[in-house]
Formats: structure tokens, sequence, C-alpha cells
């Protein structure tokens, strides 16, 4: 299973670190974060510093279009204009209204496709808008019209890479099952057939652990990349972070995650008119064993009592011993690395044994978590606590008994 | 319930070509005979229209559902190149009143093979993986030609249905289009209810309004079922002395055994490809007909 990138503000050189040592397969760029010389220029330094092929992929970010008609719109350079016109003219804001117009939508879907046709991607990326809380839905309809219209769409571009359709869902949608179940009978019966899916899992806050982390969603995304899966689609989830090997598990050629916690989940809040102010998180560390990130500081008390929490992979030495604090530019590659790692060990070609894998994972997670309260003077800080633990069992319980499969 | 057909004689002294007829199967209101038609050998088919109903009304609804299941079935059978396929015989279709009953006629290709329930009757030999793979093939490919050229799901595929033939080229050959389902026609059973065969009853078919969403995966769950039970000359599901509301409930609700513990023999990935094809919701079958037909296709 490949990892990639989720491109997003602050990049620095952390993606061509990444490739350089090999712990990412590739990037997701996002527009709002990059102009487009500066996209060009970074895409070309990518391939310059690979040793291996690398995918190269573009997000439209088309979803944004909706909250665009809001002046005060958080764009960045979606909205760029330079003396040679707009960094990215393919993207207008866009009213729901005007999306139900078949000529619209393929006006749009034609821009962003040829938009990356000059652009050195390995593999296109369609518009598409969010699915806000139902697939019984205006929207859900104009999401379905985009991904019916990508295949053929991008076939008058007569170019061999292939193309995704981007399936932009909100958690809440995922609560209904008899609606999610009916909107799949139908994605998965297309006659023009895209490659795969660019799926995004929308939550309403990237910072709110507890609306990722429900067993419902975690079952709902695995669920649908079983399915497409099932069906021949290939699919890139973005965003997927820690999920990223669960959803592997069940199927998804890829995973995403970057290194502020709006490029760990997506939300549509990136795009809301600034609140200001914030402070920098607290750098953290993802324990494979945990499946969790704990705060620098908790690794420095825990790498002495419960030595389980640490991976032993190479970047552990970015933690040091004595403080455990890295430089915050380095903490997504201990982060990649690690997903990686989770990735290998619960990844396999029988859905059920990587189901098994995850589970016992979930369970041995459960038993060092107890160890630590044990061990521990003081408790962990919320974020770094044993509650996702819950979700991820349940989750993968729920998943198998939409999906059919007899858990051992 | 089978109906009692007339006299051969009367038969041939109304269709013109046929020199001799012997039966070779009978149904509810269908007989299948073995013809000679000229210097050829072909299947002849009569179908009788039956007289059912309180009211005249009713009578005539009946009436033209069967008409009108006839003349889709032979429309479609003209239409469809697939060698997967039976083809149409030498006697186009006729109404004909025999002994005061209406029946239609029509012929279609003899074909010189057994067909598949028989031999899981006769329990012989049961088949290799490469047989079985082939059965699975040929399904395939009907079912693409129904669905991909005419937007049609046959509804009945079944061991009945399908005749093993004595021929490399063309081994396995789909029957009966009686009751296959055009997405943009009117449902001909005017009840609303299935028109297949229980123990081959894909489970979507027991929903009350299954023809909204109806489509080619309904013949991929009953490909799966038609090679597994000629396979393990076992059903992966019925009993049977099941009455039909156990059938229909173990086609719903129940597991079916799992491919694998049947034909150990069998390679793993064709055992996963059957069972996963004999998943209840129809969205967790492989749906991509191209990418199965290869892997069918593929040296095991």
């Amino acid at each position: 299973m490949k990892l990639y990138a989720q491109h997003g503000h602050g990049n620095g050189e952390k993606i061509e670190e990444g490739i350089r040592n090999g712990s990412i397969d590739g990037v997701v760029f996002g527009p709002k974060n990059i102009t487009r010389a500066r996209l060009l220029s970074t895409i070309a330094e990518i391939n310059e510093v690979a040793t291996r092929p690398v995918d190269v992929l573009f997000d439209p970010q088309f979803y944004a279009a909706i909250p665009a008609v809001d002046p005060a719109a958080s764009l960045g350079s979606l909205q760029n204009e330079t003396a040679d016109g707009r960094d990215y003219p393919y993207f207008e804001a866009r009213r729901r209204s005007q999306l139900l117009s078949e000529k619209q939508l393929m006006a749009d879907l034609d821009a962003t496709l040829s938009f990356q046709r000059d652009i050195a991607v390995t593999g296109f990326i369609a518009p598409n808008i969010l699915i806000p809380r139902s697939f019984d839905s205006a929207e859900a309809a104009i999401s379905m019209d985009f991904i019916r219209n990508t295949r053929t769409r991008h076939a008058r571009l007569k170019d061999a890479r292939p193309v995704y359709a981007t399936l932009a869902i909100a958690r809440e949608a995922l609560l209904d099952k008899e609606e999610l179940l009916r909107f799949l009978n139908d994605v998965t019966v297309l006659d023009d057939r895209p490659d795969g899916f660019y799926l995004l899992i929308g939550v309403n806050s990237s910072e709110a652990r507890s609306e990722v982390y429900h067993a419902d969603v975690i079952a709902g995304w695995m669920y649908i990349n079983h399915v497409l899966r099932l069906n021949g689609y290939r699919i890139i989830n973005g965003f997927s972070d820690i999920l990223t090997p669960f959803v592997g598990a069940v199927g998804a050629e890829a995973g995403a995650t970057g290194w502020w916690s709006n490029l760990r989940a997506f939300s549509m809040d990136r795009f809301a008119p600034p609140l200001g102010g914030g402070r920098l998180p607290v750098e953290r560390y993802l324990s494979c064993a945990l499946l969790n990130r704990i705060t620098f500081y908790e690794l420095d008390q825990l790498r002495l009592l419960t030595p389980e929490v640490l991976n032993g992979l190479p970047t552990d030495k970015l933690y040091p011993e004595g403080s455990s604090q890295p430089q915050r530019s380095q903490e997504v590659l201990q982060s990649w690395e690690a997903i990686r790692e989770l990735n290998n060990r619960f990844v396999r070609s029988s859905v059920k044994t990587s189901l098994s894998l995850c589970l016992s994972a979930v369970q041995n997670a459960r038993e060092l978590y107890a160890r630590i309260d044990f061990a521990l003077p003081q408790s962990l800080d919320p974020k770094s606590n044993e509650q996702h633990l819950d979700a991820l069992e349940e989750g993968i319980v729920l998943f198998a008994s939409l999906a059919e499969i007899d858990l051992p | 319930m089978s109906f009692i057909p007339p006299p051969n004689d009367s038969i041939i002294a109304e269709f013109d070509g046929i020199a001799t007829l012997a039966e070779v199967a009978r149904g509810g209101f269908k007989v299948v005979y073995q013809a000679t038609v000229g210097p050829n050998t072909e299947m002849f088919k009569l179908v009788c229209l039956p007289v059912i109903g309180r009211t005249d009304e009713e009578r005539q609804t009946y009436r033209n559902e069967s008409l009108g299941r006839i003349r889709r079935e032979i429309q479609l059978l003209g239409k469809c190149q697939s060698p997967e396929l039976v083809k149409l015989g030498s006697i186009a279709p006729q109404l004909k009143v025999i002994g005061g009953q209406e029946y239609v006629g029509y012929s279609e290709e003899y074909l010189a093979g057994t067909n598949l329930g028989k031999l899981i009757r006769d329990r012989g030999q049961k088949p290799s993986e490469q047989e079985a793979r082939r059965l699975m093939l040929a399904l395939l490919k009907a079912i693409q030609e129904l669905w991909g050229a005419h937007r049609t799901v046959h509804r009945d595929i079944k061991p009945e249905n399908v005749i093993k033939l004595p021929d490399p080229q063309r081994p396995f050959v789909l029957l009966d289009l009686g009751i296959a389902y055009g997405l943009l026609e009117t449902g001909l059973t005017h009840d609303g209810s299935a028109p297949c065969t229980p123990r081959y009853l894909a489970p979507e078919m027991a929903r009350p309004d299954f023809r909204r969403d109806l489509d080619y995966r309904s013949d991929l769950y009953t490909t799966a079922l038609t090679v597994f039970e000629y396979s393990a000359q076992m059903h992966p599901l019925a009993k049977t002395r099941d009455d039909l509301i156990q059938t229909i409930s173990r086609a719903l609700h129940q597991p079916p055994r799992r491919f694998r513990d049947e034909r150990p023999d069998f390679s793993e990935s064709f055992c996963d490809l059957v069972d996963q094809m004999l998943k209840k919701k129809p969205q967790l079958r492989p749906s991509d007909l191209n990418a199965l037909i290869a892997e069918m296709e593929a040296p095991v």
C-alpha cells in the first residue's frame, strides 16, 4: 500500500525529504497553499530527488467552489492572479443551483481536467463537491453526475494517465447505512468507469478527534474502500492519516497525510473565513503500538516506563533521549514512517487476515495503555489517550458485518 | 404444475416444416421437443397461453403477459451474437389454436449436449477447476452480451438452463431468456413477484421493489450459484426439503457454504471469487465484467 504526502501550508522541504528517504510514495498537492509557479518547480524538485517512480497528484479542491461564494472565504492561491492571468483558472465560485446545470458541470469537469493535462501529474483527479449530510440530497445527485461523467470527459483529452473521480462525503452521511448502500449500488455499476476514486471523508473540524474516531464513520470509510476495490477501482484516500492502514487492509491503494492537523483530517473549515489567533500545536510522536500520537513530553516519560511505545524505526532518532522534542519540521517524517510501518504490518492480500491483524493491534494497544495507566502518575493528554480504540474495534466489527465477512 | 400438450400429429399439422417431434422437457406452460425440420434437428418450443383469471380482464392480462414474454425472448435471441447464448431455429414464432387452446410455437437451434441439472442429479465425476472456470467464463460472456448490448438481465441462470456441449469452442450454452428483463421495458409479471426459480433467487430479487435496482449483478449471483452447484454437486444454500419460505429465507439471510470447503482442490483465488459473487449485497459482488472475463481466460 502506498502513502502520500497531503500537501498544505508550510511545506518547506518536507515532501522532498520524505521522497528522498523513501517514507512516502508520492504527493497530493492542494492549490490553496501553493502558487502555480511554485507547484511546477516543486514537482520538478520532487522528480529530481526521487530515486524511484513517485506519484504526483493534484487535488483541484473544487469542493471549495461552494464555500467560495462567501467573499470572506479563505481560498489562498486558488484565487491567485498574476500578470499572466489566474493561477488556477478552472476554479470559480459556484452555487449549488449552477451545478444542477449539466452544461456547467461538464464545463467545470473539462476545465479542471484540462488544467492537469499541462502539469506533470501521474494521474488526474476530477472535480467534485462535498456530499454534506445525506446521500439523499441535491449535492449527492450533483456528485454522482460528476462521477458519472469523469471517464468520458477525461477520454476527450486522449491522455493515457489514469483518472480518479473525487468522492467527498461528510461523516454525517456515513451514519445512514441504508442511504450509503444505495449510493454505492449506483457507483459500482457505472457504464463509463474512472480508473479509481480520490476519497475524502469530511469532518466538521479537523481538531475534533471524536468525529473521525466513531465506529460508524470508520466502518463506512472502510466499507466504501472495500466495495470500490471489489468492483475494480483503485482508491486513493486523502487525509486518511492513521486510518490509512485500516483502509489499506480492505483494499485501498493509497492513503495520505500531512504535517498539520488540517492535513490529517479533511474539513471544509480550511476554506472558512479565518478566525485568527491560534498557537502552534505541541510536537507529537506517532506510536505504532498505541495506534495514536502522544506528545513529545509524554514520550520522554514513557520511553523509560513502557519502551514498547517506541517504534524502533530510524526516525526515532529525531526524538532524542533527554527531551524527546523533535524539530517541528521533522515531526511529519516520523508520522510517515510510522504509518508506512503500520501499512506493512496490517495489509495482506486476504482482507480477513488483514482485519485480524488490525484487531490484534487494537487489542495490543489496549494492553499497552493499561500498562501505561498503571505506570504513569498522571493521565495522558486527551488526544493521547485510548479513546480511539473502542471506535476502531467497533468500526472494524461493524465493517465486517456490512461486508458479510466472518471475523475469526 | 404441467399442462397436457396436444398430440404430436396436431402440432405437426399446424406448423409447416416439422417432420417429427419427440418431447424432451415439459414445464408449467411449455413443452420442448426435439424436432426434425427438413434435413435438420432443432428444438421446437410450444408455449400454451394460459387461461387464468376470474374475469375476462384478468384472463386477458395473463394472456398478454405470456405473449409479451415470448415475443421478448424471441426478439432478444434474434439480436444476440454470443455463442454462449442459444440461437433461434428456422421456425418463426406463430400463434395457433389447437383444440380450442392458444399456443405459440417456434424453434431454437438443437444443442447436442446435456443440461447441468441432469449432470448434477446423475452425480457423475465432479468437474475439474478448468471446466468450472470455462463454465464461469461462458456465463460471464453471456451476461456481458445481455447487459452490455441489450441492457437485459437474464434472471433465471441455473443448472437446468445451461447445456454442456462436447465442443471445446463452445463448451456451455445458456438457454431460456423467457423471463429476461430489459431495464427499459415494463415488467411483465403483473403481480410484481420475482419471476425466477426460488432455489436460484438472488437475494435482492426477493424485495417487493426489486425492479428499481435490478441489474446484471443478480445474474452474477446465480452464475456463482450454478458454478458452485455444478462443481460441488451441492447447492450452497438450499435444501431439498425446504419449502418456498425457507428457500427464500436462506437466500436472504443465511451465509452460503464456503466453496473452498467443498472443493479444496480448486485454487484459492477461484474459490474466493465464487464466494464473493455469492454475497447478499449486489455491491459486494465484483462487477467489472471485463476484468472477470480476463481472469477466467488467464491460465490457472
